[in-house]
């Protein structure tokens, strides 16, 4: 039944003293919903249509007056802790930059590295301001266009110990392009939810050419990541009936192809001689100091005789290169080792503690979002964020089990600056904006996401 | 008697998240179950009760989904939250003060008057 005209211009008032656009279908559409309710049970007691209508909009109140109300509560969140500890993140990657270039003498021009921040907060900043729900309105371009552009790139690379794409003097290294692998197989998973199984093989079919390309370009930090994060948010949708499936059912049909490709990801990994020393070498790299062991083997020993704060003691077994570390060449894979031997713990243990803000901050408010798409989305980048983290860290320690790939926001690299400054400038979107989305996705399996409610509160 | 309406202004809230702490319900539903609980005393406005409800989704004091009523319709249905749960032990305890308290300015208040 058509909603009357009185009923459509009261909305219309409502939501036109709402500043805040984004948020006015979904009041819309509540509002209609009560008038509707209110002029039914009036009619069912006997009121004419008419003056059924008229009684509803009385008991309603004024529009402009509840438009207003309306418009103190909805107001974008301004994320000022999550960006407070971005650029917490950004300030102490320009300052271990810049100290890499004045103390250590690594080549690069300072005023690229300025250059590369300022980019990067500006990206941030873009993409925090942009409406991050677009993403979801055109997952299945997004998804064929990035693999389409990763094949081109793959096919157009060079081929040394990783692959590497030519542009412009520079070079950027593919392998980064996994960690925009989960974001995109969140939009899936929010594309093809209510589908049922089909939908679950639709999630894995399309994440078989990602691992292909993927496991082709190492470092394999970012596949592992991705495989991990990926089957994750695949078997949380359906534990929480996101398709529609019976839930034991469900988890087999998303765990046993989780299981295949990680499997096929570890067969990737482990076919190279140099991984699968790192495996043995795990815990006991001294067992190769001359040979696979070799760098795991000096980071612990860096550690072994770092201060709390200021310079370590000399190695001995180093004593003859320990002046400027040389030993341990100065890479971006080693700079959190070599700055926690020169300046002490406190370093390690500053970075250490400005990423676990920015994580338990970003958890806080992931805990919040009851909207599909602002959950899928802002876990995936969150889980994305993590891996780099745990796998770099790891990497710090001496635990070398796969190479990391970088550390967000803090190790320079404008491949990796950049893609993490997107991912990030999108978790923050979603973060300001993702209260005003429409729950319409929730709609079919509202029982089941309301049990779900339930349990988590 | 109908009842001054700042009266019950100051205790909406506590009215609608002690309604929600029996089951989900969606805006009318509590308009309705309060009206009829209070022999038609609180006769709230779906203007006070949904940006009432809409400020305390945003403290996270209740969340919202939707559900389809019939083919056409959607109905936005409210949940208490543990945290939603807490403030509302916190108002219940600042009601029956504040309700102490006037009940005793007002019986000490007779006894002045005749003194």
């Amino acid at each position: 039944m058509p909603l009357p005209e009185p009923f459509r211009e009261y909305v219309e008032n409502v939501c036109g003293q709402i500043r805040w656009k984004k948020v006015r279908p979904a009041v819309a559409e509540e509002l209609e919903a009560h008038l509707d309710d209110q002029r039914q049970a009036l009619m069912e007691e006997g009121a004419s249509e008419e003056d059924a209508v008229k009684e509803t909009l009385r008991q309603m109140g004024d529009p402009v007056d509840v438009g207003g109300q309306l418009d103190r509560v909805h107001r974008p969140k301004p994320q000022r802790a999550m960006l407070a500890a971005v650029g917490l993140l950004l300030v102490m990657g320009f300052c271990f930059s810049l100290a890499a270039n004045l103390l250590r003498g690594v080549e690069g021009n300072p005023v690229r590295v300025v250059n590369a921040y300022l980019l990067a907060a500006v990206l941030i900043l873009c993409c925090y301001f942009l409406d991050f729900s677009f993403l979801g309105k055109i997952p299945v371009i997004l998804n064929g266009g990035f693999l389409a552009l990763t094949a081109f790139l793959f096919i157009r690379s060079s081929y040394g110990p990783y692959r590497d794409f030519q542009f412009g003097g520079g070079s950027f290294n593919l392998a980064y392009f996994s960690l925009l692998v989960p974001l995109l197989f969140a939009l899936l998973i929010y594309h093809y939810r209510n589908r049922g199984y089909r939908g679950i093989g639709y999630c894995v079919l399309w994440f078989l050419p990602y691992l292909v390309l993927m496991s082709l370009c190492p470092p394999y930090a970012g596949m592992v990541t991705a495989i991990v994060s990926c089957f994750l948010l695949l078997c949380m949708a359906v534990w929480q009936g996101w398709f529609g499936t019976e839930r034991r059912k469900g988890m087999f049909f998303s765990l046993i192809p989780a299981i295949l490709c990680a499997a096929l990801g570890c067969l990737v990994i482990f076919s190279q001689e140099h991984n699968r020393e790192q495996v043995l070498l795990l815990f006991n790299p001294e067992l190769a100091r001359e040979g696979a062991g070799y760098h795991y083997w000096v980071k612990r020993e860096l550690l072994k005789n770092a201060h709390f704060i200021g310079h370590g003691d000399p190695v001995d077994f180093l004593e003859t290169s320990m002046a400027s570390t040389s030993t341990l060449s100065f890479d971006w894979d080693n700079f959190l080792t070599l700055f926690t031997y020169d300046f002490g713990w406190i370093v390690f243990l500053a970075v250490v503690a400005a990423l676990a803000i920015f994580a338990v901050l970003a958890f806080r408010r992931v805990r919040k979002l009851t909207n599909a798409l602002s959950r899928v989305v802002a876990l995936a980048i969150l889980f994305t964020l993590l891996g780099q983290i745990v796998f770099y860290l790891l990497e710090t320690l001496g635990f070398g089990l796969i190479s990391g790939l970088s550390l967000p926001l803090i190790s320079p690299g404008n491949a990796a600056l950049m893609v993490d400054a997107v991912l990030v400038g999108f978790l923050l979107s979603v973060f300001r904006n993702g209260e005003a989305m429409q729950t319409e996705n929730l709609v079919k399996r509202a029982t089941i996401f309301a049990r779900f409610l339930k349990k988590e509160s | 008697m109908p009842i001054d309406k700042s009266l019950i202004a100051g205790s909406t809230a506590i009215l609608v998240l002690k309604l929600l702490e029996e089951g989900d319900l969606y805006g009318y539903q509590m308009i309705e179950t309060l009206a009829l609980r209070s022999d038609d005393t609180f006769q709230l406005k779906a203007g006070t009760l949904y940006p009432l409800l809409h400020s305390l989704e945003a403290d996270g004091a209740v969340v919202s989904y939707e559900q389809k009523a019939d083919s056409e319709r959607v109905r936005k249905y409210y949940h208490l939250t543990e945290r939603g749960k807490k403030l509302l032990r916190q108002k219940e305890k600042e009601w029956e003060q504040y309700s102490s308290a006037v009940n005793k300015v007002l019986k000490g208040g007779a006894g002045y008057a005749f003194a």
